[in-house]
């Protein structure tokens, strides 16, 4: 199957699912519409990335999950940033930003 | 964690795993819903919402099975996994059960031997009550008497009843001819001591027990066999050569399942006053109520001390003590029935490490699964389980099939047991067996399944670990082709043995021939015996039919002969060395050589009996001559076979007879004399009757005219000398079997073995040969280079092998004598034999490397 031109950069998805809950917790679902709606549509989150993921963020201790209800009143397992992530997040953040400008300032030169 | 709760998690699906599903339904649900919304119908929604979330994987599908049985589901939905991965490597998961069930069944089978002979109580009331008293004398062990045994019965307080017994047999007369009956004969009152409750009249009251009545108290099985049950069977008489025994008892069935006896009768009168000095009596005892073991050794020993003081003579050097009954019966056949569970037990181990090596190969073969897996959340557990159930699968059917295995197996066994083995007719496979096959089962998927689960779950793919697991699996595999080639070897001797004592003529003509052997006690009056003898053998020859009839002490091909003493020759000096040889002994009368066929090659026949006098004549083989004689003419010469101490006795030389082998696996001629029956102490306890027509059917009428003669003769074998012969090949016809057998499942096990090796080896370096084929090496190259690795396992595994065979089968030689020990074809054949066998196994993985693609190669990593 061939992939499809949207998919997540290797090693961006860490830096948006912590972004993604940042300001609110949300279930494993509310994180794809969230990236798909915020990127326009530009960015796609493949489930058997984001699972996976979401596991090893919890493992690592950034993330916290909780079994809540949805407005629907379905069981949904909800994720948070810990205080741990929070850091994580500002870390991978400056990160994030040294490599666009740096590609930038390359693609700038071309 | 523990090692435990790791186990148990990965067995039963725990939350965190259901809870996984749960989520990940959800997801799909919300998705559905979504594309509703936009106007999809619900059914399509939801299948669109299902196909974008597995995409690639069919395990969608089953996470909505999860929703319906959460739990259990996960573990059938593995189970099915697993099963179908079997089901995909047929060889493999045959191979597998195969090992698994022989290795079981095996098990299982000495389990039920060991079992009964170790781990049972004896079918006894109360059994743990009931000691034998064990006796010796300056260190050796001997047996008790009456008068010892009458001095525990009245000093001992702490044990409740003492008797003792010893077997005898008695001959029964019938309408089939006679039969032996195996008497216990008892001293004091041993029932009580042993705690059987007759199911019939009553035990010996003490009169009877003293000797001087004569009462029985018979089996349930005899019983049976002579009365049909009825109950109006006490008080008729069991008769035996002119005595009479009126019966007042009948056993529990159970009674016989300690030893096979078929009466109980007190011993005489003057048995049970025999000395203080003879040894012939086991002697029990029942400990009293609420007294252990080590009081009533206490009280032995004070007792025993009390004997010494009064018989200083006889009692000199005597120890006793008391130990439970049945770990002195299961005795001397302890050591080797808990040795041969010991091997059966490691073979089994050997065969899951196999397994387990295979399963952790196939772990290549796994990337690309256990990689979808984890990403749609399945995490380490569920892969663990994943490997733990394809395990369990594979030892399940493995475990009943090893039941049924086990079954065929244990009478196997117990028919090569020797007959005096304790508690022989109590044991079986039975409940506890099939207990003991279920925790095989169960140890065997952990074995199994244990290292690739551990391997699949480490957080560190592949490290040191890994290759110290390899170097051991490597050792293993090598272990595993040396036993095989050595159990090849074996096997190929033996039959090579067998196949050319089979084409040899046997220096006489079996066919037509019917033999029979008595069975006569050993203090028969020697010259009534003779008159039975010269009787039967003359009321035969006198049937119609049959041809000639000669008597012997032993047939050829029986098995050995008597070996005779010092060998004299007149006017000959003999060094002392060669005097001393060992040669056969046959006792015969002149017509035994007409009968078989035997042909004289030279001189005469010896002179049969004129009135009391036999002439001293004697036959010589030619082995003997050639031994003795060589180019010298025998015939005529004078020698005596007497032990050394002894005047000679001296007998001429009559003739040669052509060889006969003393057994059928036998080559080596041996040198042999043969004399008139009337001339020897033994007697001679076959007659053989060349007949027309069927010899086994002619049997028949010659048992009847031997009944018709004595009716308490009994016939210990009787048929014809065909099926004799064919008799005397069965044990070295087994023994080829078994180690072809045997040999051939170890070549199986090993070349499994070198299989997950090669396949582990090819997997772990699959990168390294991605780059090498990027820089342009040919495939076959590589392969050469997994292949050598291969070769050189199996190598070396032959070198081990073939010094381990040296021994073996010089043990082969001293069994099974013919032929030499070395015999390089049936090396050489089994080498070359295991040699491609071995490559075989490589190819599989091998051919692997041939399709690797380089880039597709470096793209995986």
């Amino acid at each position: 199957m061939a992939k499809s031109k949207n998919d997540i950069l290797q090693g961006t998805l860490t830096l948006l699912v912590l972004q993604a809950i940042s300001k609110t917790p949300l279930h494993g679902y509310g994180i794809t519409l969230f990236i798909e709606q915020a990127s326009e549509d530009l960015l796609r989150v493949e489930e058997g990335s984001l699972y996976p993921a979401l596991h090893r963020l919890e493992e690592q201790g950034w993330i916290a999950a909780e079994w809540g209800v949805t407005e629907t009143n379905r069981r949904a397992r909800f994720y948070s940033l810990t205080a741990e992530g929070r850091k994580q997040l500002d870390a991978e953040l400056a990160s994030w930003d040294r490599l666009t400008s740096g590609v930038t300032k390359v693609l700038r030169f071309a | 964690m523990s090692l435990w709760t790791k186990l148990l998690e990965t067995v039963l699906p725990n939350r965190r795993s259901v809870e996984i599903e749960d989520e990940l339904a959800f997801h799909v649900e919300m998705r559905a819903r979504q594309l509703m919304q936009s106007g999809v119908d619900p059914d399509e929604a939801m299948r669109q919402a299902r196909r974008q979330f597995g995409n690639s994987t069919k395990l969608a599908e089953d996470t909505r099975e999860t929703h319906l049985l959460q739990g259990l589901s996960a573990l059938l939905r593995d189970s099915r996994y697993a099963l179908r991965g079997l089901w995909r490597r047929p060889l493999f998961s045959l191979t597998g059960l195969a090992s698994l069930a022989l290795g079981i069944g095996v098990n299982v089978a000495i389990f039920s031997v060991l079992d009964t002979l170790l781990l049972k109580p004896l079918p006894l009331a109360d059994a743990s009550l009931v000691m034998a008293f064990v006796e010796s004398r300056n260190g050796e062990t001997t047996n008790g008497n009456p008068a010892r045994m009458r001095d525990y019965r009245e000093n001992l307080r702490t044990l409740k009843a003492v008797g003792g017994y010893y077997g005898d047999g008695l001959v029964l007369a019938g309408t089939d001819g006679p039969t032996r009956l195996n008497a216990l004969r008892t001293v004091g009152d041993v029932i009580s001591v042993l705690g059987h409750t007759l199911v019939l009249g009553r035990n010996f009251t003490p009169q009877e027990q003293l000797g001087r009545a004569n009462v029985a108290i018979i089996s349930h099985q005899l019983w049976q066999r002579l009365f049909q049950r009825d109950a109006s069977v006490i008080g008729k008489l069991i008769r035996s050569k002119g005595m009479a025994f009126e019966i007042i008892g009948v056993m529990p069935a159970e009674a016989a399942l300690l030893d096979e006896v078929d009466l109980w009768i007190p011993a005489e009168a003057d048995q049970q006053n025999t000395s203080r000095m003879a040894g012939f009596l086991t002697v029990v005892g029942r400990l009293a109520d609420g007294v252990d073991l080590t009081k009533a050794n206490a009280e032995l020993a004070t007792v025993a001390g009390q004997m010494l003081a009064a018989n200083p003579v006889s009692d000199k050097g005597l120890a006793v003590g008391l130990k439970p009954l049945g770990e002195v019966l299961a005795g001397e056949a302890r050591q080797p029935v808990l040795l041969l569970m010991g091997v059966a037990i490691t073979i089994l181990l050997l065969a899951c490490v196999n397994l387990a090596g295979l399963l952790l190969a196939r772990n290549a073969e796994r990337a690309q699964e256990a990689a979808i897996r984890m990403a749609i959340g399945a995490g380490r557990a569920a892969l663990v389980r994943l490997f733990l159930l394809e395990a369990v699968w594979l030892a399940i059917p493995g475990g009943m099939l090893g039941l049924l295995v086990g079954e065929w197996s244990f009478a196997l066994l117990k028919a090569m047991l020797p007959a005096e083995t304790p508690l022989i007719a109590a044991m079986r496979v039975d409940g506890r067996a099939a207990i003991f096959a279920l925790l095989l089962t169960v140890f065997c998927a952990i074995a199994i399944g244990l290292l690739p689960a551990f391997e699949a779950s480490r957080v560190m793919p592949r490290g040191a670990i890994g290759a110290r697991s390899a170097l051991l699996r490597s050792a293993l595999v090598v272990g595993q082709i040396a036993v095989s080639l050595t159990l090849l070897v074996s096997a190929g001797v033996l039959t090579h043995r067998l196949l050319e004592a089979r084409q040899r003529s046997f220096g006489f003509q079996p066919d037509h021939v019917l033999a029979l052997s008595f069975d006569i006690s050993w203090d028969t009056d020697k010259a009534k015996l003779h008159q039975f003898y010269t009787q039967a053998a003359d009321a035969v020859r006198l049937m119609p039919g049959v041809i000639s009839v000669g008597l012997v002490d032993r047939l050829p091909l029986g098995g050995g002969a008597q070996s005779a003493g010092y060998l004299r020759i007149r006017g000959m000096e003999l060094p002392e060395t060669q005097a001393r040889q060992q040669y056969g002994f046959r006792a015969v009368s002149a017509d035994y050589f007409t009968t078989l066929r035997i042909p004289l090659m030279k001189g005469r026949v010896f002179g049969e009996p004129q009135g009391d006098r036999t002439p001293r004549e004697i036959l010589i083989n030619e082995t003997f001559a050639q031994r003795y004689f060589a180019g010298i003419d025998p015939v005529g010469r004078v020698i005596s076979y007497r032990d050394a101490v002894k005047e000679p006795l001296w007998f001429e030389v009559t003739g040669v007879v052509k060889d006969v082998p003393v057994s059928p696996g036998d080559i080596r001629p041996r040198p042999e004399v043969f004399v008139h029956f009337t001339n020897t102490y033994w007697a001679p306890a076959t007659l053989v009757a060349r007949v027309n027509g069927d010899a086994a059917i002619m049997t028949t009428a010659v048992r009847k005219r031997i009944a018709d003669i004595d009716p308490y003769v009994l016939i210990r074998r009787g048929g014809s000398v065909d099926s004799q012969v064919e008799l005397a090949w069965t044990k070295p016809k087994l023994l080829a079997k078994l180690t072809g057998g045997l040999s051939l499942a170890s070549l199986l096990l090993a070349c499994l073995g070198l299989y997950g090796i090669l396949a582990g080896f090819v997997k772990a370096r699959t990168k390294e040969f991605g780059i090498r084929l990027a820089l342009g090496a040919t495939p076959w190259s590589l392969q050469q280079l997994s292949l050598r690795q291969g070769i050189f396992l199996a190598l070396i595994g032959i070198i081990v092998g073939g010094f381990l065979a040296v021994p073996v089968l010089r043990l082969i030689a001293a069994q099974v004598p013919g032929g030499e020990a070395n015999d390089p074809m049936a090396f050489s054949i089994a080498a070359i034999l295991l040699f491609f066998t071995a490559l075989v196994a490589c190819y599989a993985p091998v051919r692997r490397v041939a399709k690797l693609d380089a880039i597709e190669v470096l793209r995986h990593e």
